[in-house]
Order: structure tokens, then sequence, then C-alpha cells
């Protein structure tokens, strides 16, 4: 096994025993000889190799020995052939709670999952609170978990799951439920995760979260891999399988798209020095604050919910905690799954011709625009605090922004094009409008 | 600049909701076992009003409207966050509330005007008032248990328009009582509101909220959505109405889409010639699904009713051409696109059903036809995007894919001032202030 292997599964097999009536699986047991069973391949011949800091999604339908492989890496559940090898702490939140007691509280439960995962009382006091703020289920903490919604449930389970020091997370379907802050905060915190070299196994029904968290992906059908590749080819193929509903569909073509051709000469480019940053990255000074950010309608109505289309603006109210030269506002729009949509910044800031701005001072930032064809959803809205040269972040918003996105739009894009005018016509319809 | 008088910092309330109302006194009698589910009423709240002011409060039932009212009148506590309320408030809730069912009006006047904080000779002395005010006549002096909804009603506006209140708080006791007495009411209040009263008001009707109000709010499912001027809120909530736009920002019927008009082509000034997007050549051999009847033969960029592109720029305005041929007969034929990102990701999606659902093409077998979609091609950061085009039949929620086809026109986007997010979005402005 290569060093940076996280996970390393060779002619990986699960073979289950099915039978008619449960007295066949006592028959068969007393009697070896003659097998009343039938036998039933969950997963069979796998091999996969999950290298350190990678993320796999993992599609397919109910049935196609998705669970089984994560009960497998996990070890749930033992092989009946081949092997699989697991190198580092691995965390999983397989079904909702699995391993939760329901009977005892959400503290009780989650002392005793970092218990299990090897961390000791005192480590685990030291972080309960980070456990509890992540969470954020407040006083049910205290309360026996059978009490809990699913909702709660997921947000206990993911917030002890990533307090356990794992290598490797193992995740089923749980961001599937929790409101769309909690499933940011989830995201956010498995691209962190990944990006500090953690190993994320993320099995979901939703491409746009498989393609959202991971680069490559695996498609299970029936037990056996069908393609392993980018998480793009993978889902497409997927989701195009999905239609095949007999008859006479087909289905061709080349798998890939052929290489690009050479870059064609180009017409100079305007060279534009656009500000980038990292939303992601901390690091700040706290020298301002970002008070609010306001969303108003064009006759100035404040609102906190849109229609795709509408021209709103955007106001970022600050205040700078120290004098502050070369400010610069910045903000991103997150959807559900914490995908920045669109990114923007004021470029640095001249308030009567003067590029200071003195301590305390408060200041606006407005950004005038057609909200863009996004999903009818909440969206996030961050914003972020700038100064000097090179900009160096000050400070970021610390409560989350929601604007509500009403959309009646077709389109199923993270930001669908509005479409001036649609034409359908025959050729020959075509002919005779242009003949005219 | 005019005092706040009502400060609300994000004030939520929420109730328990019990299916039996025997789960109700199981979780008394055991509060380990909760058997209720909690249902929010209002969810972080903000809204301050300054002396003077008159604000409508516009949204459909159980939006949280009452909810807030009682708050601020302090009839109920919130679950979270704070009010201040400054000055003295009469409020016209529900109907008759605080009426004692069995006392006269007149008793039930002296007490209401007593707990709003008038003196017993002051209440001696505005009583005819009142008594004029309310015109109902000797029903006054009879049990207020006898009175129709109208008559309570203007026995407590009578009485709330006699107690000097600094705040008025109004839930739709205007919508009873006969169209002289309303026109009293609004007399009424215009005269409360020039002599700086100030005032809050609930109400279904817009010519109502539009009358007495400049400003107005916009509650739905516990949430403030909209607080601006009274015209454009209506307008908001009545457009909301008619689209049968729900609280999640879900459209709620079985066929939701609509054409959406798209707005007008900005161009933004700092990213001109900045996002040079080449255009590949169709490609016939991209992968593909479908049961056949019809084939997609060409696809491709164009200028608008023009010629195809290989170069374009984000913001230019172009046309995205899908030609297909019919191997049969078609009724009803939808040509559609998705645009992915490098990551498989879908950008953007749009198909030709909404436009020609009352009037779609019929197709002989071998004939040819051909969709085009104008617009503005979007501001998109440096990479590889892909046109996967699509000719299906039926409906958009039931239908066939007779051709489908992935990356079947690839653009390539070589340099981009847009570097985190999905697309560069467009400003109109950007100022400081």
């Amino acid at each position: 096994m290569s060093s940076s292997a996280a996970i390393s599964a060779s002619g990986l097999g699960k073979s289950y025993r099915i039978y008619g009536r449960p007295a066949d699986r006592l028959m068969e047991l007393l009697a070896s000889g003659r097998p009343r069973g039938t036998e039933f391949w969950a997963l069979q011949n796998l091999d996969l190799t999950v290298q350190r800091g990678e993320a796999l999604g993992i599609v397919g339908r109910n049935g196609s020995g998705k669970s089984t492989l994560l009960q497998l890496i996990c070890g749930l559940s033992q092989p009946t052939t081949g092997n699989v090898a697991v190198n580092g702490r691995v965390a999983g939140l397989l079904e909702l709670g699995a391993g939760f007691n329901p009977d005892f509280t959400g503290r009780e439960n989650a002392r005793l999952t970092a218990a299990i995962h090897g961390i000791g009382a005192d480590v685990f006091a030291e972080r309960f609170k980070s456990i509890e703020t992540f969470a954020g289920i407040g006083g049910y903490m205290d309360r026996p978990v059978h009490e809990y919604s699913s909702g709660m449930f997921a947000r206990l389970a993911f917030a002890v799951a990533i307090h356990v020091d794992a290598d490797i997370l193992v995740i089923d379907e749980i961001l599937a439920v929790g409101d769309a802050a909690f499933q940011q905060k989830c995201t956010r915190y498995l691209r962190s995760f990944q990006a500090n070299g953690g190993t994320l196994l993320f099995v979901s029904h939703s491409e746009a979260s498989v393609l959202a968290l991971c680069e490559r992906a695996i498609w299970l059908e029936r037990g056996t891999l069908q393609i392993d590749g980018p998480s793009g080819d993978v889902c497409r193929a997927y989701a195009s399988a999905q239609q095949d509903s007999g008859g006479s569909f087909r289905s061709g073509g080349r798998p890939q798209p052929p290489p690009a051709p050479p870059q064609t000469t180009q017409r100079l480019t305007k060279a534009v020095d656009a500000f980038d940053f990292d939303p992601d990255a901390g690091g700040e000074t706290n020298e301002a604050v970002v008070e609010h950010v306001y969303f108003f309608s064009s006759y100035g109505a404040r609102v906190t919910a849109a229609d795709v289309g509408e021209k709103i603006e955007m106001r970022i109210d600050c205040t700078a905690r120290a004098d502050l030269d070369d400010v610069v506002v910045a903000f991103v729009v997150r959807n559900r799954l914490g995908r920045i949509v669109f990114s923007d910044d004021s470029g640095r800031i001249l308030r009567n011709g003067e590029s200071r701005i003195a301590a305390g001072q408060l200041f606006h930032v407005k950004f005038v625009f057609h909200l863009p064809f996004l999903q009818a959803d909440d969206h996030s809205v961050e914003a972020f605090v700038f100064a000097g040269r090179p900009p160096k972040l000050r400070c970021r918003s610390i409560d989350s922004h929601f604007l509500m996105v009403r959309s009646r739009h077709v389109g199923g894009g993270l930001a669908n094009i509005p479409v001036i005018e649609t034409k359908l016509e025959t050729d020959s319809q075509t002919r005779e409008r242009t003949d005219a | 600049m005019p005092d706040t008088v009502i400060q609300v910092v994000g004030v939520a309330k929420t109730y328990r909701m019990y299916e039996r109302p025997a789960d109700r006194l199981a979780e008394l009698v055991n509060p380990f076992k909760r058997r209720g589910v909690d249902f929010p009423a209002l969810r972080g709240i903000d809204l301050t009003v300054k002396s003077g002011e008159s604000v409508g409060i516009v949204g459909r039932n159980g939006s949280g409207k009452s909810t807030l009212l009682q708050i601020i009148c302090g009839l109920s506590q919130p679950s979270a966050g704070s009010v201040v309320v400054r000055g003295r408030v009469a409020g016209l809730l529900e109907l008759a509330a605080g009426f004692n069912p069995d006392f006269t009006g007149r008793e039930n006047a002296q007490l209401m005007a007593s707990i709003l904080g008038l003196r017993r000779h002051e209440i001696a002395a505005r009583f005819d008032a009142i008594a004029e005010f309310a015109g109902i006549g000797a029903f006054m002096d009879r049990p207020v248990q006898e009175y129709s909804s109208g008559m309570q009603a203007r026995l407590a506006f009578a009485v709330c328009a006699h107690v000097n209140p600094d705040i008025l708080v109004i839930d739709e006791a205007l919508a009873v009582g006969d169209v002289a007495f309303q026109r009293r009411c609004v007399q009424y209040l215009h005269k409360f509101q020039d002599s700086g009263g100030t005032l809050l008001f609930v109400s279904h009707s817009e010519a109502a909220v539009l009358e007495l109000c400049r400003r107005a709010v916009w509650l739905d499912g516990g949430r403030l959505l909209a607080d601006g001027p009274a015209e454009e809120v209506c307008a908001r909530y009545a457009k909301a109405l008619e689209d049968g736009g729900v609280a999640d920002g879900q459209p709620s019927s079985s066929e939701p889409w609509t054409v959406v008009q798209a707005p007008p082509l900005v161009l933004d000034p700092r990213w001109q010639d900045a996002n040079p997007v080449e255009v590949m050549n169709f490609d016939r051999e991209a992968p593909w699904h479908g049961k056949g009847g019809a084939v997609i033969e060409d696809v491709a960029i164009c200028e608008p009713d023009g010629a195809p592109l290989s170069l374009t720029h984000g913001g230019n305005e172009v046309e995205l051409l899908v030609r297909c041929r019919a191997q049969r007969a078609l009724t009803r034929p939808i040509i559609g696109f998705i645009l992915r990102n490098e990551r498989g990701e879908n950008l953007a999606g749009d198909n030709t059903y909404l436009r020609y659902r009352d009037k779609p093409l019929t197709l002989a077998p071998g004939d040819t036809f051909t969709a085009r979609f104008r617009f503005q091609m979007p501001y998109l950061p440096t990479g590889l995007y892909h046109f996967a085009p699509s000719i299906i039949e039926g409906t958009q929620v039931d239908h066939v894919h007779l051709h489908w086809m992935e990356h079947a026109l690839t653009l390539r986007v070589t340099a981009s001032p847009i570097h985190r997010g999905a697309v560069g979005v467009p400003m109109l402005e950007i100022a400081v202030s």
C-alpha cells in the first residue's frame, strides 16, 4: 500500500445469505450439509484506492452496495472476500445517530462516542464547548436523544464526529437534513477538513452536493463498480442511466470530451487587476467590524426576499476600529451547500478624495445590481473588510445575513441565464421569416 | 430626529403545539417526556418605529402579524429578543379582547379606560364623548354578550380613541362596522397622526393600509420579508399572492414555472473585453442518451440572428442555436440546454417548453427545426464550460428524452476578472458613503 493511501481495498466482496423462512436459517446451522438460503452479493470484487486528502463521492441507487461499502470501511462489518486496509482514524456518520443510545442525553452520547474513538475524559471536557457550539441545539444537549428531531440528531452526530481527530470521515446522506445555515456550516467544515489533509467518503443522492464536495466519484450498481472518475462525469453517467426505462432507450458517444484544441490567437485582452481573496482564510485583525448587511428594493424598502432579475441594492455597514488606509469591502454570496455563487468587492475606497478611514468612523458600501437567476432558496451573504497594501483582512461578518431568493424560472442551475428571447421554428418557417 | 418609540430586536416567539389536549397535560406532569412540537410564530424580527410614524403590517393568515402586535402590546412575552416601547399603548387586537361579556358596555368601557391609565374623573369627563363616538345608543347599558361584532368594535375603538394613547395598535378592527363608522375611524386616525401619534395597523386591505400608512412591513412565515414605502411593500405582497409564492420562497402549484422576464442587459465597465470566451465546434461524437425519434444535428453560439462565432466575450449578446431533425412525427417537442462547468455543476438551463406550451410545433418525419436562445453571455471564471443540448417530447414534468447530448459544445474562457463564484454579476453601481 502506498504511504499516502488512506483506504485501499482489493477484491472486496460481501455476501449475505437470504432465507425464505427464519426456520431455514436455523436448519442450515444445525444440518450444515445442505444450504437452504440463497446467496446475495451486496458488494462484489471491488478495487478502490483513496489517497489521503481526497474526497470521494459515492453514488448509486438504493441497494446498490453503497452502505455496505461504508460499513466495511468503518469496520462495522467483515468482508466475505478480499480485504480493505484503512490507514488512520475513521469517524463514520452512517445512519443518523447510529450508535447513539436513545435514552442517554446528547451530552452523554457525545461523551460515549468520543470515548469509543479514544478521546480521553479530560480532552473531551476541553472540547465539549466547541461540540455544543457546532451542534447549536441549545438546551436539548441535556435531553435524551429520543426527543430529538432528525435535524437535531444530525447536528449532534456531525458535531461529535468532527471533534474526535478523525483522519477519515465517512458520511452517508447526513447533509440532507438540517437547515441551510447548518448545511453551510458542515460543507465549510468538510472543505477545511479536506484542505488540511483529511480524507472524505461521501454518499449522497444529491448530485449538487457530490459535485460541491468531491473531485472524484464512484458509481455502484448492484454491488459492482460501474465507473470511477471525475465526479462530473460519474454523476452525469449515473443521471443519464436513471432515465433508462427500458424499451428502445440507448446511449453512446465518446465517454470523455476530446482534448480542447490549442488556444486560438486572440485579440488583445484587457488585463483586469481584480482583487482576489480566500473567504475561508482566517487571520483577521478585528480592526474593523461589519455591523450589518441590508438589502433594499429599488424603491428603498428594506427587504429580506427578492425576485430574480429584480434591481436591488446591497448595503454593507462597517465601522473602523483603527485608522485604516486603502480599504476594500468584499462579499461572497453562497447557496445552501456553501457554494459561492458570486462575489465582488468595492475596489479601494475613497471618501472625499481621502483613502483613510479614521478609527470609530461608520461607512457604508452599496452594490446595486439585478439579482441573478439563482435557485429559489435562502442564500447567505458574508462581508469582509480589507485594508492596506497589499490588502490584509481586518474583519469578516459574524452573523449570517440571508436573502431569500424567489424564482419561478425553470432552470436548475446555480445562476441561470436570463434568456431574452426564445425561438422554436421549423427551418422552413425560418426561411419564410427571413425571406419576408 | 424623532425618537424611537418601538424598538423590536431579534424577536422570536415559539409555541408548543400538541396533537391532543391530553398531551399538554401529560407534558406538564412529566416534563422530561416531550409530546408537543415547537411552532415558530416569529423568527428574528427587527423593527424600529419612530414617534409619529404610521406603519402598516401586511401578510397572510398565520404569518405572525397578530403575534407581533401582542408582543408589542405586552400581552405576550417573546421567546427570544427584546421589545422596548415608550409611551402609552392602546391596542385593538382581537375583537373585544379584554371585554367581560357579562358587564355592560359602560362598565367595560370604564374598566378598559382605567386599565389604559385614565383616572376615574377623567373617565367620567370623557364618557359622553366615548358614547357618542361608539354610536351604539342604549346598548351602552346592555351586557356586551348581546353586542354584534360591529358594536364591540365600535365600543373598543371609541375607548381607545379617548385615552390619549401615544401609540395605537389596530388589528383589522376596521373591517367590521359600517361605512359611516369606518369613515369616522379613519378621520379620527388622521387626526391622531396629525397630532404626532404613532400607529401600527394590520390589515388585509391594501387600500386601508395605503390610506393610513406611508410605511409598511410584510411578514411571512414569521419573518420580515420587506420594510419600506407602503405602495411598494403592498405591491410586492400582492404580487406574491398572485404568484402563489409561499413562505419558503417555493412556489406551490404542480407546474410552478413561468417565463421570467430577463432584466435589462447590463455591461460591467470593469470587465469589458476582459473575459474572452472561445467557442469550439459542435462535437457529434459527444456522449448521448435517449429513445430516438429526433436527433440533434448542430449546436452553435451565434451573433443574434446571425452567423456562428468562434470567439466572444462575457457580457456580449449572443444566441445559442440547437438544430434538430425529426425521425418520426413529433407533436410536442421541447428543446433545452444545460450549461455546466468543468466540475459538472449545473450553472444554467432553460428550454422552449413554457414559451411554446400553447403553440407546440408539429413535425413530420424528416423535418428540421431549430431553437434559438438569445442571452447575454455570462461573465465566467477561466476554465472549460460545456453545453448539454437536449430534445425531449412531452411536458415539463412528464416527458421522454429523445436525444440528450453531454458536452456537445465546449466553451473555453481563457482570461477572467472573476475569481470567486460560479459567475460574475455585473454591477450597476458601487458607491461608498
